[in-house]
This record gives structure tokens, sequence and C-alpha cells, in this order.
């Protein structure tokens, strides 16, 4: 009998002691409760913001922002990236999800969030709290600026969500709200990050700005553009790259090497170049795998090679042309603006985003749009020569007496040229085809040189069928109904 | 043995004192009626007294003091019980027939022991002599067919693959509808081994030695499952072991079994020849309008080209297979013992694989006083398997290879005869070479040890206490070299994981046992506490140095570094009492209380009661008119709470974990799950009905369920919008139903010189999904339907009406009148043209979109059936079991994508028929390269009926009669041939319809096409010393 009392003992004490043992917390993860508590959970969160936003982007930066305009065609029949080219949306490809792009917001709104909270602990100090939210609102203000552009009125999410009993049905905010709290968030991002903040690779006072200018030009606000663009230009830390050289001479015979060895070329292939205003950072190291380069325009069998109307559009004069793409004996073109120098060891590539060059076109797009006097014309055709010099020389600059002559330059074909350098200077880099959009090109040009015929209701893409199926409230685009 | 020990407890009982009449010493022999054979073992008692006896090797025993008036009883489990009055004599020869009737079984319950007759809940028990022949045989394998209510799908023909099993229907959504294992008293939570790849799983029960196993029963109703309460609610598999567990004289015995057996695919798949496929890929790209420019179209006669290769035939063989089992049993009054050892050789039948296993089981039991016993099991498991993909979705999947690659090329070189790496010019990759020198590596080492103590501290109250152990290992390692990457320039990738589970339990029960005239009362308490515990490491290389020679470290560098842990623990407290009087009326109850982490302090205690009864009406008087006919007659009714947790150790919690790659070298930390402190328990409520019937003495069993189950607050996790920045959520939600009907007839035809048994079971189960979160439709996996009043997984896509046979037949009259044609997904889309499919347009708008998706069909089958017979006659005795599946639909992907043509792979026959020019009317629409107007979208064109029946197999077996082995120290021989899946009858055009390609049981009958399953001839031996 003795027994049985110290087993019911024994078997009382567990039940006691139960509610204890049942409390078993994660060992190598956090909970939704245990963190952040730290300021390197903080930037943990931050850097994984950063992270999705390279997931969202790494090579559809390119699809969403240039395979729908005039520049591609499909080489190696990739059912998705076909689709796209064609302007054959549909609901059902992978790319019409907005799936990370939203994680990148949610990573964002996580940060701001709790780093009041620790600042108020006191775990952080306020230059911390201050970097961490301004990059956090920039990295929400830029992931919600390719969602607007790339399907129009999209959720507005600036909470994170933490709990299961928080989940309630959001619709689709109007794009005006969008640009607002975009706007919002760049002011707040200028205000918090300091300026001594210089990194590229991650964001900047001058990326808000650039951004910001941007997004001005989507709303064809273009005091705004010159504005926002003029505290970029302004910035020492930011300058040109260099490409022409008369020390280089086109009868060399490593003609093509030493371009493809210069600064400009650096810009992608070497990454942090004092050109580079904000560029996603790739590396081996980290664990990013970037064959998608190759797989897409180098490799034996790329997805994607440029239209050889559009290779040959370039002037040959045009030192661009060298580091962008080759022609190969079949008389076929390839990108290799990005895989200059790969080997099996060094493949990665940062993927730039936002650089001066693209700043300067920019602002002479806002000016000539602006107004038409010679006065604008001289100071939006400075910038735009000064791209040009760096592309081919003095010579390759329009002259003053040229862009002034109204019969053979008319205020509609200077902000032709303007567009048409932005694709030479810009190109493979993921701008042509918002660039159309933006100017009110896309049907236009899209059906004159790719014969492909676009519906305006089509510029946005359809919003991925399982979100479609899944949400109250969140309605398909009308072309795709 | 059990019975003898009770056959003497009986007699101690009610007779604790007797008187000797004049004595006598009697002696004989004991020989099997049908046999002829001795019988050892046979309990030979006096009737009214304690003495008794046992017979020898040679069926012989002798008593040396009887009264010479006494009866003799002879008794054995499975054969008839004789009565023999002695009339003077000293000298018997008894011949025992071959009981009928299996009352008298005892069977494993949970926490103890029943006999048959008296269990009130629905169970089904399975004896080792019911496992399959083959080597390669698992126990799921064995079950299918022979349980009323258990559908076993196996998900692909991969040794020790897992399978998708579901006792009484779908009862759980979240990839937990597998039932609970219990082995030798220990809970195995059955979650699936995912490959390194992800491209196939492995069942965690895959590590039990089929050949050790003695008996598994199969609880199915809530009452039985109860006592295992948070974890029962889609049955409970309990698995007993042979040896070492009575205790008994039972002189040492080595069994040493053999099976050798040639295995090869059980069907093939019908592909195009060399020139069928170029005229369709031509097709098809023109068709898409594009010129097929590729040399192997253009210059069919080039020695690349110039073939027609069936690369199943290159990827498939047929395989050597066997087994080994060696073991030794024996017992004595105080140790009882069984070690075991087996070694499976499983070369699949994929070209260079091979799987070998080896399993070592050592189970003791001994008296450590009169009062005090205690026992200790061991096991170890090692399976090193050498495979290479087998999922369809991956470019380098053997299956997919062996229907898809092209034709055209041969694997090796037209020139030198050397296998390439590449076919062609480097168009497409060599999927033998790939076999070959693509490795994955899986091994898995485990050691179970299970020690216990029981005691008996006053007579009847047997307190137990266990602790059991396990330790697994799991290693996986796979390496592609850089010859086989596609990009420019090359690399080759590897991985390496290690994953280990440790599971510590200790349980406590205090048993209670008494009969008070007729009554007789039971009980048990206990409590018990586990802990599972897994952890693994998994590191992706890149760039290694050497192509032969690949440990992780050879990596030039690290792609993924990652490591985790992952912990559980539950504890529980349980009990259950049991009532009978004179076995005429039963009850018995049980509760259970189970604590788990995985959920929130509010919600982490589960109760789970259940109540039984059963009445014997056979044993009441006014039932006597019938006793000639009805041998035995009793009702049972039960109703019961159990539950399911299977959902991930820290879900409610919410997570933030850090990610295997960085940002600019910066630690990364995503947020991936949301928190719902609401998670709780799923709980399934069941009422269960039955009756059990044994006619004309046992040669008529029948048994007959009829159960309702529902379950609420399914686990799930739920998908939810992207823009949350999440994908679901862990949540309860819903409600499903399941009711249906097991009927299970055993009947003995014959019972003579020629035995002739037969068994037939049929099961209906109806499932319907009663509650949604407001009610909202569900859609998994794009057409696995959840609704409201329908079953799960009903399968919605769009309905194909046929192939417009010309441009012009593609004309929709609008409801205002006005024509136009039908367009693809909105009214700016394409219009199809002849050649493409037509569609229901369900809201008759003229765009065929989401809105027109309809049900189209049911993978879940009208009825499931087995069918067992066996003839026996003399030493040789023929057995077959069938298996039939009737009215289940498959979605046949497999074909599917075959169809779309998104990249350059083979067609099947039926694709011949297709159209390819204006005015051909079939109902396969034109090949297009890509599929863009989506003709091969998931569609009724895509479902297949999946009925089928399978003569699963066939043993032909012949027992060596004892008195030729005289002298031989050859105790028995038998030997036996058999086939598995020899026949299958049914139309589905894949592999197999005995296919799921899903482990989530919310996505049925769909076919991604699995490594098909195996048909083996078998050659087995058996000897006993």
């Amino acid at each position: 009998m003795k027994k049985i009392v110290l087993y019911l003992l024994f078997g009382t004490s567990l039940m006691v002691s139960s509610c204890d043992v049942l409390d078993v917390e994660p060992t190598t993860s956090w909970t939704g409760a245990n963190i952040p508590t730290e300021e390197s959970h903080l930037y943990g969160i931050l850097y994984g913001g950063y992270g999705r936003l390279q997931s969202a982007l790494r090579i559809n930066a390119i699809v969403y922002g240039e395979m729908r305009s005039e520049v591609f065609y499909n080489n190696n029949f990739n059912v998705n990236i076909d689709k796209v080219i064609a302007n054959k949306l549909d609901n059902g490809m992978a790319l019409a999800s907005w799936r990370t792009f939203y994680e990148a917001v949610k990573q964002a709104n996580v940060v701001l969030k709790y780093t009041p909270e620790l600042l108020e602990k006191q775990i952080i100090t306020e230059a911390v709290a201050n970097e961490l939210m301004g990059q956090a609102y920039v990295l929400r203000a830029y992931t919600y600026f390719y969602l607007v552009r790339i399907w129009g009125d999209v959720p507005l999410v600036t909470i994170p969500f933490l709990s299961s009993n928080e989940l309630t049905p959001y619709g689709r905010e109007s794009q005006d709200k969008i640009f607002e709290q975009i706007h919002l968030d760049l002011a707040e991002g200028v205000r918090l990050i300091p300026s001594s903040a210089t990194g590229r690779t991650t964001f900047t006072r001058a990326a808000a700005y650039a951004i910001d200018a941007h997004v001005y030009a989507w709303e064809h606000n273009y005091e705004k553009v010159i504005e926002q663009a003029d505290r970029v230009l302004s910035n020492s830390n930011y300058s040109l790259a260099s490409l022409y050289t008369p020390s280089i001479s086109v009868n060399d015979s490593d003609f093509k090497q030493k371009v493809q060895s210069t600064e400009f070329a650096g810009i992608f292939n070497t990454g942090r170049s004092k050109e580079s205003i904000f560029e996603l950072a790739f590396s081996m190291d980290d664990g990013d795998n970037s064959q998608y380069l190759s797989t897409y325009f180098s490799g034996s069998f790329p997805y994607v090679r440029p239209r050889v109307e559009y290779a040959e559009t370039f002037d040959d004069a045009d030192w661009r042309a060298v580091i962008a793409h080759e022609r190969a004996s079949n008389g076929l073109y390839k990108v290799i603006k990005f895989t200059i120098g790969f080997s099996s060891d060094v493949d990665t590539r940062n993927v730039v985003l936002l650089r001066l060059a693209d700043m300067y076109l920019l602002k002479a797009e806002a000016i000539v749009n602006l107004g038409d006097t010679d006065d604008d014309r001289k100071k939006a055709m400075a910038l735009f020569n000064q791209i040009r010099n760096r592309a081919g020389g003095p010579a390759f600059e329009i002259s003053e007496s040229e862009y002034l002559d109204r019969d053979n330059f008319s205020n509609e074909y200077l902000k032709y040229l303007i567009l048409e350098e932005r694709k030479f200077e810009l190109s493979y880099e993921g701008y042509r085809w918002f660039d159309l959009v933006r100017c009110g090109k896309a049907i236009e040009i899209v059906r004159e040189r790719a014969g492909i015929e676009i519906h305006p209701l089509s510029f946005v893409w359809p919003i991925h069928i399982e979100e479609v199926r899944r949400g109250a409230g969140v309605e398909q685009n009308e072309y795709y109904k | 043995m059990n019975l003898h020990m009770k056959t003497i407890l009986y007699l101690l009982f009610l007779v604790p004192s007797f008187l000797y009449a004049q004595s006598v010493a009697v002696k004989g022999t004991v020989v099997h009626s049908r046999l002829e054979e001795p019988l050892s073992g046979v309990s030979v008692s006096v009737k009214g007294t304690a003495i008794m006896t046992i017979t020898n090797l040679d069926g012989i025993f002798s008593l040396p003091r009887v009264p010479a008036n006494a009866t003799l009883i002879f008794s054995f489990v499975g054969m008839e019980t004789q009565e023999v009055p002695l009339n003077g004599r000293t000298s018997l020869n008894i011949a025992l027939a071959e009981s009928a009737s299996s009352l008298d079984e005892i069977v494993v319950i949970g926490y103890g022991t029943q006999e048959k007759r008296d269990v009130t809940g629905a169970i089904t028990s399975v004896s080792a002599d019911d496992m399959e022949t083959n080597p390669g045989a698992t126990i799921n394998s064995a079950l299918q067919g022979r349980i009323p209510g258990m559908q076993i799908v196996t998900t692909s023909g991969e040794p020790g693959s897992g399978s998708d099993i579901k006792i009484r229907g779908a009862s759980s959504i979240n990839g937990g509808s597998e039932p609970l294992y219990i082995i030798d008293g220990v809970p195995i939570e059955a979650s699936n081994i995912a490959s390194i790849d992800g491209d196939a799983t492995f069942s965690p029960i895959a590590s039990l030695n089929p050949n050790d196993i003695e008996s598994i029963e199969v609880l199915k109703d809530a009452a039985s499952g109860a006592i295992y309460g948070s974890r029962a609610a889609n049955g409970v598999v309990i698995i007993t072991t042979k040896g070492g567990n009575k205790f008994q004289s039972m002189r040492p015995r080595i069994t040493y079994d053999h099976t050798s057996s040639l295995v090869s695919i059980s069907r093939k798949l019908d592909v195009m020849n060399g020139d069928q496929f170029r005229t369709a890929y031509a097709e098809a790209r023109a068709n898409n309008g594009q010129d097929a420019t590729q040399l192997w179209v253009t210059n069919p006669h080039h020695p690349y080209y110039n073939r027609t290769t069936d690369w199943q035939d290159v990827i498939f063989r047929t395989a050597y297979q066997s087994r080994n089992d060696l073991s030794l049993r024996g017992s004595s009054e105080t140790f009882s013992y069984g070690v075991s050892l087996g070694y499976r050789d499983l070369e699949p039948v994929i070209t260079s694989t091979g799987y070998k296993q080896l399993n070592m089981r050592g189970n003791f039991s001994y008296k450590l006083s009169k009062k005090i016993s205690a026992g200790t099991n061991v096991s170890y498991t090692n399976v090193d398997y050498n495979r290479i993909l087998s999922s369809s979705s991956n470019n380098y999947s053997a299956l997919r290879a062996a229907v898809f690659t092209n034709p055209v090329f041969s694997p090796y070189d037209p020139l030198s005869g050397e296998l390439v790496d590449w076919l062609g010019q480097r168009e497409t990759r060599n999927p033998l070479a790939m076999a070959q020198k693509i490795p994955i590596g899986f091994k898995r080492n485990m050691i179970t040890l299970n020690q216990f103590v029981s005691a008996e501290l006053v007579k009847g109250l047997i307190l137990k206490t266990s602790l059991y152990t396990s330790y697994e290992t799991i290693k996986q390692s796979s390496f592609q070299p850089k010859t086989f990457d596609s990009a420019t320039p090359r690399r080759d990738f590897g991985k390496f994981s290690q994953s280990g589970t440790n599971k510590l339990m200790n349980e406590n029960t205090l048993t209670y046992d008494k009969k008070i005239g007729k009554h007789r009362i039971g009980a048990v308490v206990g409590q018990s506490i586990e802990r599972d515990f897994a952890e693994g490491i998994r590191l992706d290389g890149e760039n290694y140095i050497d192509s032969k020679v690949t440990p992780i470290q050879t990596a030039a560098r690290f792609t993924s570094i990652s490591q985790t842990e992952s912990e559980r623990i539950m504890l529980s407290f349980f009990g259950r009492a049991n009532y009978n009087y004179a076995s005429r009326y039963l009850a018995s109850f049980t509760l259970r209380a189970d604590g788990s982490s995985r959920f929130g302090s509010d919600k982490r205690f589960g109760y789970f009661p259940s109540a039984s009864v059963g009445w014997r009406f056979s044993d009441e008087q006014f039932m006597n008119f019938s006793k000639n006919v009805l041998t035995d007659g009793k009702m049972r009714a039960s109703v019961g709470i159990t539950g399911n947790q299977s959902i991930s150790n820290y879900a409610w919690q919410g997570a933030f974990s850090a990610s295997s790659s960085r940002y600019d070298g910066n630690v990364i930390i995503n947020h991936n799950s949301l928190m719902n402190t609401n998670l709780g328990w799923e709980t399934t409520t069941q009422y269960n009905v039955g009756i059990d019937l044994t006619l004309y003495k046992g040669r008529i069993n029948i048994t007959a369920d009829a159960y309702h189950k529902s379950s609420k607050d399914l686990l799930f996790n739920f998908p939810i919008n992207y823009y949350t920045g999440f994908g679901s959520v862990a949540t309860n939600f819903g409600s499903i139903e399941n009711r249906g009907l097991e009927f299970l007839v055993e009947t003995v035809n014959i019972n003579k010189k020629v035995r002739w048994e037969t068994g037939f079971n049929i099961s209906f189960n109806r499932n319907k999904i009663t509650e949604l979160p407001e009610g909202d439709d569900i859609l998994i996996n794009g057409y696995s339907l959840g609704r409201i009043g329908e079953p799960i997984g009903i399968f919605f896509a769009h309905k194909a009406l046929g192939v417009y046979d010309r441009d012009e037949s593609n004309v929709y009259l609008a409801p205002d009148g006005t024509e136009g044609q039908y367009r693809k997904g909105a009214a700016t889309g394409e219009a199809f043209k002849g050649g493409d499919m037509i569609w229901a347009d369900l809201d008759n708008n003229g765009v065929i979109d989401d809105a027109d998706r309809m049900i189209i069909g049911n993978p879940n089958p009208k009825f499931i059936a087995g069918f067992t017979n066996k003839l026996s006659y003399g030493g040789f005795s023929l057995n077959t079991i069938f298996y039939w599946s009737q009215g289940n639909m498959v979605m046949n992907e497999f074909r599917r994508r075959r169809n779309q043509m998104l990249v350059t792979g083979n067609l099947g026959q039926d694709a011949l028929r297709r159209w390819r020019q204006q005015g051909d009317i079939t109902d396969f629409p034109m090949v297009r390269y890509g599929d863009a107007m989506e003709n091969f979208r998931p569609s009724s064109f895509n479902l297949e009926n999946g009925s089928f029946i399978r003569l699963k197999e066939a043993t032909l077996s012949y027992r060596v009669p004892a008195n030729y082995l005289k002298g031989l120290f050859i105790h028995s021989a038998s030997a036996y041939i058999s086939g598995t899946n020899l026949l299958t009858w049914g139309k589905y055009s894949g592999y197999d319809p005995e296919v799921n390609s899903s482990t989530n049981p919310f996505v049925q009958g769909v076919d991604n096409g699995a490594f098909p399953k195996s048909r083996s001839y078998n050659l087995g031996l058996r000897i006993q010393f």
C-alpha cells in the first residue's frame, strides 16, 4: 500500500508542475512574443526586408520594368517570359503574385512598430532608432512604388500583422492614397536617416530623394521632380563614372576589352560605383545564387536576347553598346552588361536600381515638360549632353545650335530624344517599360517596334488568381476580368 | 499460452480443493487432424483438478497420477478444445481439429489485452501470417484490403516510402490523417520523413522489420482509441513484436527465413516513337507560331537523332531482391526471450539505385521475484539507400526522365558507344548518366530501448512503470556534378543534411483485475510524460574539388547553412474501467487528459472521454432456440472523443527565424508566421454501433459496424491573402463529418482434409464538410475544393466538352442575341480556334474564366473492399488477396504536364489522335508548345476513373511433413512461391490508379507521377530448428 501512496504523491507532484513542463519555447528561432528585444534583432529584421526586396527584384526588376517593351525577344521559350514579352499576361503566372513585395513591406512594418518601443525602453539609442526607421520607411516606400507601377491600386498595409486575430480584410487602396503614403514615408526617411549614411546597398537620404523624384515623375509633378533630383545631383557623394576617354581608340585591337574595364562597366560588374545611388547587394558569400543572370542573358541558350532591330538603334559611336550587348557571328545579340568577367567562382552581381545618370535624364525630362524656352532647352540639354559626352565624347553631343533650332527640334522631339537617351543609357536595367508608360508612349512604341498591340487598361498586371480567390475585397484589374 | 494460464487460473479459482480417487498414469500423443503431425505445446488438463501438462515436441504427454474416471481436456490456440473421458484407458491418441472460431483469441488494446469475445469497440486484428511474402512488404501493404474501413494508398513504390492512410475517412486536414502507431506500447507519431531534395517521403515505421511482427490491431472507433486521447482521432494501430513476452517452458527455437524475388514495374506507359514525336513536336511549335529549327527535327537521319528509345526500358530494370531473417526464441518459467536479425536487400527497379536494411531486435522478459517481473526490448535499424530523384516535378527526376525524354536520342554515343552526359549536342541531359553520376544518399540509423518493471502490489493490482527512449539519425546527401549544369559558367551543387530525433517517455500504470462470481471488473489508471526532440543541420555547397569523393567540406563555398531544433512535451493522465457480467453484459469507460506544449496555455489540456457497452444476447435464455445456428452473438455501442494535434511544434507562438542566406554580409531575420494564441485541439466525436455474429460453431463469422464521426476545430494552415506578408496561418477551422458502414464476413467453407477459408470485407465511407470559416469555399492546390456539404478535396475545375473542329465552330450567342466568340480569361482575351478545347461556359458570358469551374469528380472511393481466400490440403496451401477500390476519380497531372509541352517532353500514344487541321473531329486538342490557350488546364479531360481491382498477392506454400524431418534437427520446414501485385483491373491510363502524390489529406487522388508499384515473383523458404 505504501507504494501506492508514494506513487500517487509522485503523480500529483507531476500534475502540479505540469504547467511549467509544457512551456516549451523554440531554441533555434524566436516566437512572436520574444523578439525583437535587442538592437541586433531589429537590424536582422530590416535586412530581412532588403532580402525580400532582393528576391522580389533580382531578375524581376527587368521583367516588370523592361520586358513588356520593345527590347527583348524570347529566345529559349520560357513560357512565362513569353507571356510577358508578348504582353499576354494572365492571372495564373507566378509573376502576377505580389507575395514577395508584401513580405518586404511586412519586414519594414515590423521594424517600424518595434523600434519606438525599444527606444522608449532605452534598449537602443536614438541614433540607431533613426537609422533603422529611416531605412524601413524608404524600404516600404520603394516597395510600394513598385507595387503601384505593376498592379495599380493595391492594399495599403502600414502596420504589421502579428497575430491571427489581427487579420482583417483589406481592400485595394487608390493609387493617390498610396502615393501620398509613399511621399510621407520618404519624407520620414529623409528626416531620420543621418546625412552621414553613404552606403550604396542600403537606403540613404539620396536614395530617398531619387525615389521621390521618380514617384513625382510618375505623377507628372515636374517641379517636384526637379527639386528632388537636384538634391541628389548636388550631393558630392555621387558622380558620373567615366566611360569615353580619348586615350582609348576605336582602332585599338583591344578596344572592346578596354571599354569593358572602364568605370562605367564597373557600375554593373564591380558594384558600389560612385555613380550608384542604390543597389541590391548580391554575393556568393551571402548564399546568393545569381546564376539567373547567365541563364537569362548570357549563357549558351539565354532565355532572352535583345531584338536585333533594338540593338542596332545604338550608334556606332556609342561606347555604351560595347558594354550593353554583344553580337555573335550568327547575327544575334546577347546582353553582357551584367556578366562581364563571369567565372564559375565569381558570378554574382549587385543589381543597380538607382544611379546618377538616371537623375540627370529624369531632370532633363522634367524641364522640357515644364517649359520650352531657350533657357529651358539649354538647361535640359546640358544634362543630356553630359550623358552623351560620357558615352561617346564631345562629338556625340547635340550642339546648342542644333537643339535650339525649333524647326528641326520641336518640344515633342526633345522629349522623344530624352526618352531615347534613357533607353541607351539605362538599357536592360529595368527602366524602359516604366519610362514608356510614364511618358505615354508605350502603346505607340511597342506597336511600331515590336508589332504588339497593348490595351491601355493592361498597363497594370493581373492580380494573381490565388490572391483574388483568397481575398474578400481584392478585385481583379478590369482588363483581366 | 495465455489461454493455458487462464485455464489454470480458472481451475484454481473455482475448485480450490479436490479429492483423489483411484489414480492411474496416462500417456498419449496429440496430432493435428488435417496435417496428421504431432502438436507440441498442447495443454492437457484433468477436468475439475489443477493437474495439467503440456505435450512435448513429438506431441507426447504423460500424466502420472490421474483419477481413473477423469476427463481430460485438450486445448490449443487455434484448435478446437476436446474433452475426453478416460473410461479406464491409460493411453490416448488424440487428433485436434482446427477451430473455426476466433473468440478465444486475445486482442491487444490500449494499456492491456482483452479476449476477443469481450471487446466492445471496433477493433480488427491481423496476425503475422497475413504479412505479405515479398521482401519489400511493409506493414501498410499488409494491412491494405484486410481491415474494413481502412483505406491505404501507398504514395510511391519506392522502398520505405510513405503511405496515405485513412481510417474511416479523412477527419483532419493538416497532413494528419496517419493513424497513431503504438509499437510494443510506445506511441510513434508517424510524420513522414522528407528527402533532402523534397521529392519523396519515407515512412517512419519502415524501420520496423515486418518479420518481427506478431500481431497488428487496428482500433477504429473512438471508444477503443480514446485512451490514446489527443492523437487517436485517425485511429490507432497497435503493433506487437514477437518473442519475450510469455513465461512458459519452450525450448530454444531457431528460425531462418529467406525470400528471393524478381521485381519489375507492374506497368509501362505508352510513349511516342521517334518519328511520331518529331512530327508532333514540329506541329506543336507551328501551332505556337514558331518554326522547329532544332537539328533533331530538321535532321532526322543524323546519327544523334535517328533512334527510337523508350526511356522506360533504360531507366527501369528487373531487380533481384532478397530478405533473410534469423531468429532465436524461447522461454522458461522465469525468463523469456526473442532475438532476431533481419537483412533486406531491396534493389529498386530503377537503375543504379540500391536499398539495404538491417534490423535487429531483442525482446526479453524475466521474473525478478514471484511478484515482480521486468522486461527489456531493444532494437536497431540501419537503412542505407542510394537513390535518384523520383518525383515528377524536378528536371532531374528519374521518373520524369523515363517518360519525358526525347525518344530520338540514344543514351550512348552513336560512334564510340560511350555513355554520354548530354544527349545530342548538349540538348538534354542523359537520364541514364544522371542515374549513375548523381548519387543521392539516404542513411538512417535508429536505436530503441524500452525497459519496464511490473510488480503485483496486492492480488490483482499491478503497478507497471516503463522508460522508453529512441534515438534516430538520418543522414542525407546529394551531389550533382558540373557536367550536368546547363548554366554558364557551370557549377556543381551538393547538399548534406543530418537530422536526429530523440524520444523519451516515462509511463506508469496501475491495473486491477478481479473476478467476483460472475462479475468481472478491471481498471487501469496511468500517467505518462513524453518528450520528442528533433534537430537538424543542413549545408548546401557549390564547386567541389572532386566529382567522386564529395564530402561537404570539399565544396568551395556554402550557399546555405542552417540548424534547427524542435521540441514537444506531452503530459498525460488516463484511466479505464471495465465491467462485465458473465461476458454477457459488458461496459467500458475511458478518460484521458493530454497536455501538449504545442498549444497556448489556455488551450493546453484536452480531455477525451469514451464509453462503450456490449450485450451478448446469444447467452440470454430466450435465445436458446437458436443455439444450433447462432454460436455467439454480441451487440456493441460506443461513443467517444479523440483528438488531433498534428500541427508544427511552435505553431501557436508565431515565428521569427534567421535565414540561411544573408544580406550584404548581415544576418537576416524573417518574420515567418503569425501567432495564434487560440490554437487548440482538434476533436473528433465518434459514435459506433456494431454486431458480432458467430454462426455454426465459428464456420461463419460476421462483423458489422456503423459509425458517425464528426470532427471540429480542424487544425489547418489556412491560406490567407499574401498582402499580409504570409501565405497561411495555423488555425482551427471548420468541421468534417464521416459516416460509414463496414462489413466483415469470414467463413470456413470446408473443414476436412481440404480446408477452405474466405474472408470478405467491404466498407462505405461518406465524407462531407459541415462547416468552414464564414462558409467560404477553400481551394487548395488549384483544384481541390473544400465546400460545405461536399466531400473534402473534391475536384473543382473546368469541364471539357470536346474540341472545336474548325475556327468557325467557335460561336458564342450572347443573351442579347449578338454573335461572338468564346474567349479565354477575359472579354479581351484570345478567342478559341479550331483544335482548342470547348469548355462549359457556366455563366454564359462568352468568357472562359474562374467562374466557369465546377465540381467534376470525387477523389473518394464509393467503397473499398478486400477478399481473401485460403485453400489448404495436407501440407499445401494457396492464399490469395484481392483489393478493390471503386468510384474514386484521379487527376492525372502527369499526363496533363506532358501534354502541356512546357518543355520538350515526349507524349503518349493518346496524343496521336490529336486535332491536326481544320475539320478534324476528335476529343484531343491540338498540341501547342507552351499550351497558350490552356487546353490542358486542370479539367475533366485529365480526370480519370481510378477504380481498380488488384490481385495483391497469391501464395502457394508447402509445409514439409514432420515425419520427413525426423532426425534432421529440423523442427519444421516450409517453402512458398508467390506473386505480389500480379494483376490490376481498371481503366486508369497512368502507372497506377492507386496513387496519391500528396501527403496533404485535402489534396487527394492526384497523380504527379510517383515511382510505380512493382510486381514481384517470390520464392521463400522457412526452416525452424
